[in-house]
């Protein structure tokens, strides 16, 4: 059988399996709340921004920029993300901050738990274990695709009936957010399912899965990013985002490749390591 | 190859290798084990075993706790690696499941169905990853699950089934497809005496059908299931052999001598049956009451030597309460390990 057809079969399950498990329903009633809230909660910032600082269209463009530039550090992705509807970069903001929580959430017990109670043994008696490895963290990754997909057209539908931004605005920010989001989830799907296989004991993987998801924000994202260490910087995925909204094509194709690389090195190492353990 | 060498715990490098054999088109060894040991740090789990199960044998794994039996199941279905040595089923690696998709069943022992999938899920995921196409899977899967006597199960999840629905669920995953080779590890353990039954007769229905090895602590059931086996201890094979064999039912006989010997005070004609041509040896157990002979197998078959004994005792008014061959598999066991 085609390896890609053994991780298809695994994702489909996975996909089934979490999205109507508690926890699955549960992190997107959550997701959907948040979006919900931002949606009605946004506006009225604009008009307080607006009306507090008495500035027009132009200023609060300028201001925007000035704003975004700060938060991503990038001047490019500031200037970029002016021209955005403001709803749009505040949820991707959020969703790109909150994926490494719903990432460690959704994914701690995929491989642990069925390591703990050994049903991992009635897989791999029938798929290769670099498939079944690669299939959970495809079906992962689906699975946080689809529960932030579930929140971005939530703030589309808002954003275009509520006439903030034209419908081909939204759609045209929107998706290009929402793709931008996909690879830095997935450099998160990779290295807690890699960090999770490592253990047989699910509460103890989500454990080590924050510790390591908050070492790296701390390493990259505060020491990092305030001593300008772009070494340290670079071991946060997170940090990629203002890359891969950068107005040069160069720069956000290293984003891209280097988030991606981030999730193809921790599933090569994490199938390899795998298919060579005991079970 | 006769079946007594297959079953030998020695492996002739003169024999053709499963690989060779493949080659032919035919595989003689469906299994095989070659000088494995596996350690756990210092422990040593199983050392330099050697062993093959010929295609179509029902074959026992059997010893105590701690006899290596599990780990050498476990490397047999390739959740364990070897740290030295070689296995192979149907001349691969456990790990080639690629090479081995469909032809192995495996029925793990301590491992839990998926709590969230129904079992007509679970048996329809497994079929489709064992390359059964999706028009059959659902087919198959429910075959399999009717051999189990589970058919209203289809939609009760799996979380939901009882110990003994669950062990049968486990079982009809590892029947699925009809593999060639199907590991069952402790099948009958926590179920009830008459599901346990149903499972012995669907391990009996199997025979000749496909080569089974059987891991269990219930002797009486190996005995009655299996055609050879292999005992271990301390990871060590100490004999193998058909049951036959083990249980030496071929070259003696036990009778069980009901008290009171009459008269009272009479004993048991030892020289009597001693003097029987045909008898090599015979011992009489006082506490056990229980009187053992050997015999040739070359010279006469078991049930000759029963009649022949029997003429005997009874004559002398010693009382029968059973006769049986051989010593019985748990005696075997309880003398080498």
């Amino acid at each position: 059988m085609n390896p890609l057809l053994e991780v298809w079969l695994i994702v489909l399950r996975e996909a089934r399996k979490n999205l109507r498990s508690v926890k699955g329903l549960v992190m997107l009633s959550l997701s959907v709340l948040g979006a919900m809230a931002c949606t009605f909660r946004i506006p009225k910032m604009e008009e307080g921004l607006e009306a507090a600082q008495k500035i027009g269209a132009d200023q609060l463009h300028d201001a925007k920029a000035k704003f975004f530039a700060d938060m991503y550090g990038s001047d490019s992705a500031g200037e970029r993300l002016a021209d955005a509807p403001v709803k749009l970069v505040i949820l991707f903001f959020l969703a790109v901050w909150l994926a490494p929580l719903l990432v460690a959430i959704l994914g701690f017990d995929g491989v642990p738990s069925d390591v703990q109670y050994r049903s991992v043994r009635y897989w791999t008696v029938r798929v290769r274990r670099s498939s079944y490895y690669v299939g959970k963290f495809v079906g992962l990754w689906f699975v946080v695709s689809v529960i932030t997909l579930v929140m971005h057209s939530l703030i589309w539908g808002v954003t275009i009936a509520r006439a903030d931004a034209s419908a081909a605005d939204t759609l045209a920010w929107g998706i290009r957010f929402y793709l931008i989001s996909l690879p830095i989830s997935a450099a998160w799907c990779g290295i807690a399912t890699l960090v999770a296989s490592l253990l047989r004991t699910p509460i103890l993987a989500l454990l080590l899965i924050c510790a390591t998801f908050f070492t790296l924000f701390f390493a990259g994202g505060i020491v990092g990013r305030s001593q300008h260490n772009e070494v340290l910087q670079g071991i946060y995925p997170n940090g990629y985002d203002a890359w891969m909204l950068s107005t040069d094509l160069r720069h956000a194709f290293i984003g891209l490749a280097i988030t991606l690389g981030f999730a193809v090195v921790t599933t090569a190492a994490g199938a390899f390591v795998f298919s060579m353990r005991d079970i | 190859m006769t079946t007594e060498a297959a079953i030998d715990s020695g492996v002739d490098s003169a024999k053709p290798s499963p690989a060779k054999s493949k080659r032919a088109g035919i595989v003689e060894a469906a299994v095989r084990i070659k000088k494995v040991s596996k350690h756990f740090g210092m422990k040593v789990a199983v050392d330099d075993l050697t062993m093959y199960v010929p295609t179509g044998m029902v074959y026992g794994l059997i010893g105590p706790n701690g006899a290596g039996k599990t780990t050498t199941f476990s490397m047999l279905a390739g959740y364990l690696a070897p740290s030295e040595g070689q296995v192979e089923i149907l001349g691969f690696a456990p790990t080639n499941v690629d090479a081995l998709r469909g032809k192995l069943g495996v029925l793990p022992q301590d491992a839990m169905l998926p709590a969230s999938d129904t079992v007509g899920e679970f048996l329809v995921h497994m079929a489709r990853l064992q390359g059964i196409p999706r028009v059959k899977a659902m087919s198959k899967s429910r075959e399999a699950l009717e051999e189990v006597e589970g058919k209203d199960w289809w939609k009760v999840r799996c979380g939901a089934l009882s110990h003994g629905m669950a062990k049968r669920v486990a079982l009809a995953q590892a029947l699925l497809g009809d593999p060639e080779v199907v590991l069952l590890d402790e099948p009958t353990a926590g179920l009830d005496p008459r599901v346990a039954y149903e499972v012995r007769q669907l391990i009996k229905s199997r025979k000749g059908r496909c080569t089974l090895v059987v891991s269990s602590h219930n002797l009486q059931e190996l005995e009655e299931i299996c055609d050879a086996a292999a005992i271990l201890d301390r990871g060590k094979l100490v004999a193998s052999g058909t049951i036959a064999e083990l249980t030496s039912s071929t070259e003696e006989v036990h009778f069980r001598v009901a008290p009171p010997l009459t008269p009272p005070g009479a004993k048991i004609p030892l020289d009597l049956v001693r003097g029987i041509p045909i008898v090599k040896l015979a011992e009489y157990d006082d506490l056990r009451g229980e009187l053992a002979v050997h015999f040739d197998r070359d010279k006469a078959d078991a049930e000759t030597v029963i009649e022949s004994v029997l003429r005997v005792l009874l004559d002398q008014r010693v009382r029968i309460s059973g006769v049986s061959k051989g010593r019985g598999l748990e005696q075997r066991v309880m003398d080498l390990t």
